[in-house]
């Protein structure tokens, strides 16, 4: 599955978050930077013989810190990893329950870097958040 | 409820045979073509002479033969796929390389329709880093030959 691949490679990039890196919300007291993936919905058209073609799938990629300057080097990062991107996105070689390779056919930056502060308990947090559009094999 | 919808399990099937005469489609060998788009079955046009008489203002019309058939569509390329690997080299065949075709409409009673024609166009889209990756897809045409035979 993609999700689970993005998160792999973004691990193996050595970005600052290192592998704090987490699908839907990062957990509360994690040390920061950290970066987290959001799926959005896509498609997956199909033939007249049902078979399904490549997924089209948008991605919110965002990076949490502490302060900007800490989150944007991992945002210019992953824009770096992430756009224009096209090949294998490996799995996870631990990962037992879905040991899938994606094809990524094409990635790119559908929008630039977005700033916004996030709210945890007493603190504010600075955060990054890039959008980005796959097109890839989904099993 | 016996009605249908357009967008999946219509399959377009391509004959083995090339041989002259063709035999009957009962006797032929098909082969489902695969990662079919749009498969447009051919439309029964007939041509018509309108006249006039000097009686009243009143339009007459005769219909004529039905009109030339074909069978358009699009497909994602597949060079790995004999029935792909047979189209895109019937097409460069001068004369055309008439074969036995098969069209299957997904409705509950398995209506099919039979008929020979030739690929009379094969048209790749072009390769285009403009945008998103997508599937690389050909347009094609069946000229058909003869009657269309619908059953059931």
């Amino acid at each position: 599955m993609i999700d689970k691949n993005i998160v792999t490679y973004i691990k193996g990039l050595n970005t600052a978050a290192a592998s704090r890196v987490h699908t839907g919300n990062i957990p509360q007291g994690s040390t920061l930077p950290a970066i987290v993936i959001n799926r959005l919905p896509g498609t997956t058209p199909r033939t007249t013989n049902n078979t399904p073609l490549a997924s089209r799938t948008p991605f919110t990629i965002g990076v949490v810190a502490n302060e900007f300057s800490a989150a944007m080097p991992v945002a210019v990062q992953l824009r770096g990893a992430f756009d224009g991107f096209h090949g294998t996105m490996p799995h996870d070689v631990a990962e037992l329950t879905d040991p899938t390779d994606t094809q990524v056919f094409s990635a790119r930056c559908t929008s630039e870097p977005t700033y916004f502060d996030e709210i945890d308990g007493d603190k504010t947090l600075r955060a990054i958040s890039q959008d980005f559009f796959f097109v890839h094999s989904e099993i | 409820m016996s009605y249908y919808t357009q967008n999946t399990d219509a399959l377009l099937y391509i004959g083995t045979s090339i041989a002259d005469p063709l035999p009957a489609p009962g006797a032929d060998t098909f082969t489902e073509v695969p990662l079919t788009q749009i498969i447009t079955p051919p439309k029964n046009t007939q041509s018509v002479g309108f006249f006039n008489v000097t009686n009243d203002t009143v339009k007459r019309s005769v219909g004529g033969k039905l009109g030339e058939q074909t069978i358009e569509g699009n497909l994602v390329i597949d060079w790995t796929t004999v029935p792909h690997q047979n189209m895109f080299a019937d097409s460069l065949i001068a004369g055309g390389r008439k074969r036995n075709w098969r069209i299957k409409y997904p409705d509950a009673n398995d209506r099919q329709l039979d008929f020979v024609a030739f690929v009379s166009d094969w048209s790749e889209e072009p390769f285009d880093a403009t945008g998103d990756a997508k599937e690389h897809v050909a347009a094609y045409k069946l000229a058909v030959d003869g009657a269309v035979t619908v059953t059931p």
